[in-house]
């Protein structure tokens, strides 16, 4: 299959979905014991790793399904919505908006350098020797919430 | 015969894409829903043959859309398509009477063969 065809549509829709993340994110942050905006970020997330799989956009597909299970633990209530998590939030919303384009011009990209939710335990471990308390606060949540692909 | 399709999912990108595999295989879509409440309102309009339905979507998820169209007309054949990580929402969707499901990203080959098993 001609996938290249596809890769405005993807382009396009990728930015609403976006955008409609950053909406929820800055209503979310403003009320955060809210859990209505969760639904709808998840939702776009998700979405957003479909197509970028299907893509073949690895990198993009990496970091949303990162995203999406951050997201699934905050949902759940197993990690808290707390300054820390929004600041990670809007950061990984940025990356990916970031990718979309990025993808588009290289077949493939890697994201493990970029992204901040494209850690692996072992670096987190390090940044939180370097960085202190705050990059470790964060590096467990996504230690947590970290799945199999 | 041709067969109809109701093409399910909440991205134009996906709908698009799905359409297209099942079109240039000789398959009629006949219409598209973007929710699940869009998807049971459709599948009693157009009585299609097959539909292909998403899982997460908004107004109405996927499943919930299974129950209702299957609630109305049990022999419904729908065919889900699901995301890596969702095998537990497969198997529910499955429960609700979902025939089979292919995972994404979609290879138009496995479409094609999960379509041919749904319609038996």
């Amino acid at each position: 299959m001609d996938l290249a065809k596809y890769a405005a549509l993807f382009l396009t829709e990728s930015r609403e979905h976006l955008s409609v993340c950053n909406q929820l994110l800055l209503e979310w942050e403003r009320t955060p014991e809210s859990r209505s905006p969760v639904g709808g970020l998840f939702r776009a997330v998700h979405t957003i790793k479909g197509m970028a799989a299907t893509m073949g956009y690895a990198g993009v597909a990496d970091l949303a399904h990162r995203l999406e299970n951050l997201l699934d633990a905050l949902r759940g209530g197993r990690v808290a919505a707390d300054p820390g998590v929004f600041q990670l939030l809007f950061r990984s919303v940025d990356a990916l908006g970031k990718m979309p384009t990025s993808a588009i011009n290289a077949s493939s990209i890697a994201a493990t350098s970029a992204s901040p939710l494209c850690c692996d335990p072992e670096t987190a471990r390090e940044k939180r020797r370097r960085n202190g308390r705050c990059g470790a606060i964060v590096s467990d949540k996504l230690m947590m919430v970290r799945l199999p692909l | 015969m041709t067969h109809t399709v109701l093409v399910c999912d909440d991205a134009i990108f996906m709908r698009t894409m799905i359409s297209d595999i099942l079109s240039q295989a000789g398959f009629e879509v006949v219409g598209e829903a973007e929710s699940g409440l869009q998807a049971v309102e459709k599948y009693r309009e157009l009585k299609p043959d097959l539909v292909t339905m998403d899982i997460v979507m908004p107004d109405m998820g996927g499943i919930e859309a299974v129950r209702e169209i299957c609630k109305s007309d049990p022999d419904a054949k729908i065919l889900m398509c699901s995301a890596m990580g969702q095998q537990a929402l497969v198997v529910e969707a499955i429960q609700a009477g979902a025939k089979d499901f292919v995972v994404k990203p979609f290879q138009p080959s496995r479409v094609l063969e999960a379509v041919q098993r749904v319609l038996g």
